[in-house]
């Protein structure tokens, strides 16, 4: 199980968080959960990573926070994805399918 | 776009405050929602929220882990290190206050220096496109050299060639009309020294220049006022217009607004002005502004005496003109050079005199750089600045090493808080960035002070350069460059003092820090050793300092005790130049001599007589010797000839071996005669008795036959540090081209206390012919000396600076090192030891560091003059560097 972003292949968790958020507009804790749950638990992300991944797309402006009440009643920023970071989300997942794709004709051509 | 954006926004970051308190909930929030999620699933709260510490983190660390992932928080801790480094210092100031001012000697000599090359060698004229411009030159093998040209302008030794800057008009025409690489090119020249001009009926001095049509278009320099000349205004049919710089019109004009269409007279010539250049345009000379420039082709009415012969437009001869053109775009240095050459060659070729039996000698043209403007500063001082600027940067080695020795000693005293900090969980390299803020701070400190110093020495450099000959106006304003050379300076500095100490005391052992006191640190013996390394190597570098201030001195004095070969005490020198008052032929002799008739009669003058060069200057007239019945090289024919007035060695009191001195008899109707120097006879009369024999000069129809009448003693003509070149005195009646006369006055008490009656003795025969150059002989001398003095003067105050720096950096280490062995000392004298003995000890360390220096320091010296020798050895004299 992969826990931390190291293990992740580099670069992967700003492309996962920007999938989450393409899904629909959500808070970090939000983003935690999905993925675990879309992972089937292989992805658990722990609080800093997960906020330092953030912190970076949203200053780099692919994503935009926004203060609102959760269900709950509880005051939390949920997240959006931008123009910009759909522009991103969409040459990263061009950009990976080529490489699997890659990688895995290597990986069967023994 | 996207990196400026990207910038943009990251700044933005960085001020926004709210951003930590919102990270602050959001987390918090991230956590309370996790712990929730738990509690649904029947935990207690406290357990809920340990699990969620183990799973997602905690929240103090993931706060920690968040904030320092972005190289904002890096900013952050820089600036929290700046202000508690500032803290520290403001705490010390005793210590501050010496490296403040150590560093700012050794910023602020190096900025002022570099300031000074900045102006002199880089700094761009403020035109269009400035490294478009080409400034032509011509070249001819060193040892040949040029002669038998009508030559006005300059030309000196480079490397095996000699290169000169001036040109025939004609070249300049033929160059005009057929090159295809340049797309302008003008010609101008230097109206010599400073002319008269009257405005409203006020005279005064300015400094002018002649320049063909195309010059301000070419150049791309546009008015501030009225119009700048066009090719219309370069013709003998035009009437003659004039402009003027910004400079002069606010200086002189009080920058009125009518300045268009004003009429002023301009070396008696009626001029108008036309407009005025834009504001930073100084001119094409560095260090020596412009202020009027008048078209070329009104040479012949501002200069009416310059040449009677032939018209200075139309003889290939005659080389007066220096010639600037702009390069086409896509055309190379090279490709132009050479099309320009196929040009200039046979216009060259025919202009200079072949002799019999030798291969004409063609000169060859090139393209020099003109881009940072031209002139003789840049050639005498670029390596001078550039020794300098390796002294001073001795000398800012020297004051790094001090730093880091009083940072060395401070750093013990800080031991405690150090190792609290480590204790605390600091890593060493954050101890480090945080030291070595410090530095910075100081070093910046050290800087913004050293930037006043250097603003003084500047000033004081440029008054020490300029002598009485010529005032220096350079524009020495900072520009990028020397800023970007402090600050870099600056930092280099502060790396270079902090690393060592910093790095030592990040060493320090954590436990004994805490326990003991600071003395007993277990880094302290390395630091010793550091700190007296230090002091080593300064001593080493003050004594190379010492060294090279040294040879300098030496030199100076070898200069001062040269055997000019006349007397140099007491004598008074001022020029006359009656044609600029319209005096010419007969009549300007006859001025010449009635002035020296009535100096000789003045009270308190012993004698008085007149020379066409001052006896050392730079100036030296030479001439190509014929000799009937003696075959030499043509190369050891040319002889320098130095014409004078009557009683010349009697006045100056060279001893005249055998023969007669000069006298009033000697005029041009008279037999032509001549004194020759010992050098001469060396020369050319080893075998025979040269009394009453006949010699004369080539390409000087007025003087083929002239009778020797004397002998004189080998005196210095010219330089103080060559050899007296072989001389030929002659009358200056006889002499053909002389519009001016220096006149030497021996007098009895001091010769400056002669000179109002001088002036009325010259005003009584004509008041309206002015002296100039007013000084006595042995200021000329000091002037002739000024880059030696210059030398002399700064290379021993950095010698002294870096000797004081040292002692202060001595002074440190040892009062260290004593003070750590107090109790030793203190256990020696309860058991016996005397006050002498224990002197004795520490004085010995003393003598072991400074001997150390000594030992170090001398090889190097030595070998840092071998280093710079091919540099250093054209300002030194009488020293064998070997």
């Amino acid at each position: 199980m992969a826990d931390k972003p190291s293990d992740l292949v580099q670069g992967t968790l700003d492309m996962l968080i920007l999938k989450m958020l393409a899904l629909e507009p959500m808070h970090g804790y939000g983003i935690a959960v999905r993925l675990e749950q879309m992972s089937q638990g292989v992805f658990r992300l722990n609080a800093g990573s997960l906020f330092v991944a953030v912190q970076r797309l949203q200053r780099d402006g692919l994503i935009r926070g926004e203060w609102k009440a959760t269900e709950n009643s509880r005051r939390a920023k949920y997240y959006a994805l931008t123009a910009q970071g759909q522009k991103r989300l969409n040459s990263e997942t061009r950009e990976w399918g080529r490489q699997v794709a890659a990688i895995a004709r290597i990986l069967e051509a023994s | 776009m996207s990196l400026l954006r990207s910038i943009a926004s990251r700044v933005r970051w960085l001020f926004r405050k709210e951003r930590v308190e919102e990270l602050d909930e959001e987390l918090r929030g991230f956590l309370d929602m996790a712990a929730e999620e738990k509690m649904k699933e029947g935990m207690s709260r406290k357990d809920a929220l340990r699990a969620v510490r183990l799973e997602r983190g905690s929240f103090e660390i993931t706060k920690e882990v968040v904030r320092s992932a972005g190289w904002e928080s890096f900013v952050e801790t820089c600036w929290q290190d700046l202000r508690f480094g500032w803290r520290m210092l403001r705490k010390s100031p005793g210590f501050t206050t010496v490296v403040v001012l150590s560093l700012a000697l050794g910023i602020g000599a190096n900025t002022a220096i570099f300031a000074l090359i900045d102006a002199i060698l880089f700094k761009m004229l403020p035109v269009k496109n400035p490294q478009e411009l080409a400034l032509l030159q011509w070249s001819v093998p060193r040892e040949r050299g040029l002669h038998g040209l009508w030559y006005d302008g300059s030309s000196w030794p480079e490397n095996s060639k000699e290169v000169g800057f001036s040109f025939s008009y004609s070249a300049f025409q033929q160059l005009r009309a057929r090159n295809e690489v340049l797309s302008g090119l003008f010609a101008f020249a230097d109206l010599g020294g400073d002319v008269n001009v009257v405005a409203d009926g006020e005279p005064g001095l300015a400094r002018a220049q002649m320049a063909s049509g195309s010059i301000f278009t070419t150049l791309g320099v546009r008015p501030v006022a009225g119009r700048l000349f066009s090719e219309a205004d370069d013709s003998p049919a035009a009437q003659p217009v004039c402009v003027i710089s910004d400079g002069y019109w606010k200086r002189r004009f009080g920058a009125r607004t009518d300045i268009a269409d004003k009429a002023v007279v301009i070396a008696r010539v009626p001029f108008n002005i036309i407009g005025v250049t834009e504001p930073n345009f100084f001119g094409l000379t560095t260090g020596s502004n412009t202020d009027v420039w008048v078209p070329l082709s009104t040479q012949p009415l501002v200069e009416p005496n310059l040449d009677p012969k032939a018209s200075m437009f139309t003889a290939a001869d005659h080389w007066w003109v220096e010639i600037m053109g702009r390069l086409k775009p896509a055309v190379s240095r090279a490709q132009a050079a050479a099309a320009l050459d196929v040009i200039f060659k046979p216009a060259a070729t025919e202009a200079i005199p072949s002799r019999p039996g030798e291969p004409a000698v063609v000169p060859s043209l090139e393209l020099g750089r003109a881009g940072q403007g031209f002139g003789r500063l840049r050639h005498q001082f670029s390596a001078p600045l550039f020794i300098l600027m390796g002294l001073v940067s001795l000398v800012l080695l020297i004051a790094c090493a001090n730093v880091a020795n009083l940072l060395l000693a401070r750093a013990t005293s800080r031991g405690r808080e150090v190792g609290l900090r480590l204790s605390l969980g600091a890593s060493r390299g954050r101890l480090i960035r945080q030291l070595l803020t410090e530095s910075i701070v100081l070093a910046l400190l050290g800087g913004a002070v050293g930037c006043v110093f250097a603003y003084w020495g500047t000033s004081l450099l440029i008054s020490l350069i300029s002598s009485t000959g010529g005032t220096i106006s350079l524009s020495v304003s900072p520009d990028l460059r020397v800023v970007g050379f402090t600050t870099g300076a600056c930092l280099f500095t502060a790396i270079l003092f902090g690393l060592a100490p910093a790095w030592c005391t990040a060493r320090t052992d954590l436990a004994p820090g805490l326990k003991q006191s600071p003395r007993t640190l277990s880094t302290a013996g390395l630091r010793l050793g550091l700190g007296k390394a230090l002091v080593v190597s300064q001593v080493a570098f003050s004594l190379v300092l010492l060294f090279g201030a040294g040879l300098f001195v030496r030199t100076l004095v070898k200069l001062k005790n040269v055997d000019t070969g006349f007397d140099t005490r007491n004598v008074l020198l001022f020029g006359l130049n009656p044609t600029k008052s319209g005096y010419k032929e007969a009549a300007l002799n006859d001025f010449f001599f009635r002035v020296c008739q009535r100096l000789t009669a003045l009270p308190g003058v012993e004698s008085a007589t007149a020379s066409f060069h001052e006896p050392i200057n730079d100036g030296r007239r030479g001439r190509t010797l014929r000799l009937p019945g003696l075959t030499l090289p043509p190369d050891q024919m040319g002889v320098a000839v130095m014409p004078t007035g009557p009683r010349f060695f009697a006045t100056m009191k060279i001893a005249l071996l055998r023969g007669r001195d000069f006298n009033e008899h000697d005029t041009e109707r008279a037999p032509k005669v001549a004194v020759v120097n010992q050098a001469f006879v060396k020369r050319y009369f080893s075998d025979r008795d040269p009394m009453g024999q006949h010699i004369g000069f080539d390409s000087d129809p007025a003087n083929q036959d002239m009778e020797i009448v004397g002998i004189a003693r080998d005196a210095k003509y010219g330089s103080l540090r060559d050899e007296t070149p072989a001389t030929v005195y002659r009358p200056f009646a006889q002499e053909s081209e002389i519009p001016y006369l220096f006149f030497e006055l021996r007098s009895a008490g001091d010769p400056l206390s002669l000179v109002p009656a001088v002036r009325a003795a010259v005003a009584s025969i004509d008041r309206s012919v002015p002296l100039f150059a007013i000084e006595t002989e042995t200021q000329e001398i000091d002037d002739a000396l000024l880059q030696e003095r210059l030398f002399a003067k700064l290379a021993g105050f950095f010698g002294l600076a870096a000797l004081l720096l040292a002692s202060v950096g001595l002074y440190g280490i040892l009062s260290y090192a004593v003070a750590r062995r107090t109790s030793e000392i203190a256990i020696r004298m309860a058991l016996g030891a005397q006050r002498a003995n224990v002197l004795r000890m520490v004085l010995r360390e003393t003598l072991l560091l400074v001997l150390a220096g000594v030992a170090i320091g001398i090889p190097a010296s030595f070998a840092a003059t071998r280093f710079a020798s091919s540099v250093i050895s054209d300002l030194l004299f009488g020293i064998n560097l070997n």
